[in-house]
């Protein structure tokens, strides 16, 4: 059971084409991750969906409803989280809430819970004003999954947020999906929908590129991951060790920084055995592929799996 | 239908009556107001209520009644589009028409407890100061600048359906604004003036049959009693000229909001 279909969805403004005849679909059950940079179509598609704009062609269908005739009864169903969510300055966040619960229909007792839960007790009788970028969006949370709807969509959801912000939207969004809710979420962060996601639909420039499993598109892009070390000083005792770990590809060296390409799951190994060789690590960041690396597998091999 | 229309005014109720500029408004309606009375007529101190309705008539309502329905109005929709939050709010299970029906309750609401609070109040000071006070005569002056209030509100409600930007939208509502209260009456004193420039007496039927259109002038006409009332110009159809101006602006605000991209 399909939970979002859209069906050759084309919106222009003027003559620009924002979105330009793309179709995919959601399963029930599923997260679903909409990855794309910046101004390639998702939010336009997402306000697609939601009806919030009116599409140039293309049908769209949520539960197998249309979304343009039915849309009080859709809506019912859904939870939204905007990118950039704003609230009303001059109300609490209490207030903001209980808002969004008497429309939706939700008891107002889980707003507190839900405040709570997500670090905004405190300031829960605070107007919502003076609350930071990260705060605001964590409430936007909240308000999306008020009253427990079965399909959330979700326009970049850890925009702005902290690292613990991230880790606490994450958790809450696989947890929701344990549940049985349906999770559309678009990103521009590659990482973040392989960790999280079943299947992601890749958008360029309004066109989709893929629609593949997760899996597959790891598979695809068969990127080695860069682990780029950076060392007090480096040693060739440091780099013979580094050398010998099993699942270590290469390395390059550059300066004090040391460039290791192997799977992920060495990137551990890798530190013990320079720490066991007396190195001293100062920096260690990990190098992922980036979208344009994705785009160009996906075009270069033509769209396989859409 | 109806409990979506009430979360949706109690919020817009909620959200302005915090606004200082509209404590500020009710504030001043009341000093104006027992200013208009004590000072109306200071030989003999103060003045009956009709008396004083007269005074402030010229006053607040012309001029500063229209400026809350602008203020309160212009942004009601543009600006909630452009801050973001209309996307939340229609991804709710409500309609557009219940959004544009909920926030004309709401900050209707507000319109018309400024004028209660601030001529309310007023009444009942000078209604404890003179002889035998007309209450009807106060009574039905305070309904009609509420009617008078929701007309502008209306109007602004339409500039924030129409127009793409907040300020744009502002732009709109000065000019309704200045256009209603200050052109208006040039235009009125040169259509007299084209009107006579034959020789011949104006015709004031006509001219007053004109001041129906504007709902300021339309207001005054409820309000003045010195003006001759006759089959065109009477009370009943300055009052329609009121009703359709709170109306037919908010039909059509919905009409557009219907169509518009968030």
């Amino acid at each position: 059971m399909d939970m979002i279909e859209v069906y050759d969805l084309t919106k222009h403004y003027g003559g620009f084409k924002a979105v330009d005849n793309v179709s995919f679909n959601v399963k029930e059950g599923e997260i679903f991750g909409f990855l794309g940079p910046n101004g390639a179509g998702k939010t336009t598609t997402i306000k697609a969906i939601l009806h919030l704009v009116n599409i140039s062609s293309g049908e769209i269908k949520i539960n197998g409803l249309d979304v343009k005739k039915n849309e009080k009864e859709v809506k019912r169903n859904i939870g939204y989280l905007p990118e950039n969510v704003a609230f009303y300055d001059n109300l609490t966040a209490l207030q903001n809430l209980y808002f969004y619960a008497d429309i939706k229909n939700a008891s107002r007792a889980e707003c507190m819970s839900l405040l709570e839960e997500f670090r905004l007790k405190d300031s829960a009788y605070r107007r919502v004003g003076k609350f930071s970028k990260g705060m605001i969006q964590r409430l936007g949370m909240i308000q999306a999954i008020l009253g427990e709807p079965r399909l959330l969509i979700l326009d970049e959801p850890t925009a702005g947020l902290d690292p613990r912000g991230v880790v606490l939207i994450r958790k809450k969004i696989q947890e929701l999906n344990r549940r049985g809710v349906t999770i559309f979420l678009s990103s521009h962060i590659l990482s973040e929908v392989q960790e999280i996601c079943d299947r992601v639909g890749i958008i360029n420039r309004g066109v989709l590129i893929a629609q593949d499993t997760v899996q597959n598109l790891s598979k695809k892009l068969d990127i080695k991951p860069k682990i780029s070390i950076e060392l007090e000083k480096i040693s060739d005792q440091i780099l013979d060790a580094i050398k010998k770990v099993e699942g270590v590809e290469g390395i390059d060296v550059l300066e004090n920084t040391v460039d290791v390409i192997c799977s992920s799951g060495v990137k551990a190994k890798v530190v013990v055995a320079i720490e066991n060789a007396g190195g001293k690590i100062i920096n260690l960041r990990t190098r992922e592929p980036s979208l344009e690396e994705v785009f160009m597998k996906y075009t270069e091999e033509g769209v396989e799996g859409a | 239908m109806t409990k979506v229309v009430l979360s949706i005014a109690k919020k817009e109720f909620l959200d302005n009556i915090r606004n200082y500029w509209i404590l500020g408004f009710s504030l001043l309606f009341l000093v104006i107001t027992l200013l208009g009375s004590y000072f109306g007529s200071i030989l003999v101190g103060w003045q009956d209520l009709e008396g004083t309705i007269e005074t402030i008539e010229n006053t607040v309502v012309r001029f500063f009644i229209p400026i809350i329905g602008l203020m309160l109005g212009y942004a009601s929709i543009v600006g909630e589009i452009e801050r973001g939050s209309m996307s939340s709010l229609l991804s709710l299970p409500v309609t557009r028409d219940e959004v544009i029906l909920g926030k004309f309750l709401g900050l209707g609401s507000v319109i018309c407890s400024t004028i209660l609070i601030g001529f309310g109040i007023a009444g009942i000071v000078i209604a404890a100061n003179v002889p035998s006070p007309n209450y009807g005569a106060y009574l039905i002056f305070i309904g009609t600048s509420m009617l008078l209030g929701l007309g502008f509100l209306s109007i602004s409600m339409l500039l924030s359906s129409i127009f793409k930007s907040r300020a744009a939208a502002m732009g709109g509502a000065i000019f309704t604004w200045v256009f209603f209260s200050i052109i208006w009456t040039f235009l009125i004193v040169g259509i007299a003036f084209y009107l006579m420039s034959d020789g011949s007496k104006p015709n004031m039927d006509l001219f007053y049959s004109i001041q129906l259109i504007n709902p300021i002038t339309a207001h005054s006409l409820i309000e003045n009693t010195n003006i001759p009332h006759n089959v065109v110009v009477s009370y009943e159809h300055a009052t329609l000229s009121l009703l359709l101006w709170t109306i037919v602006p908010l039909l059509t605000a919905t009409w557009i909001f219907r169509r518009k991209e968030i």
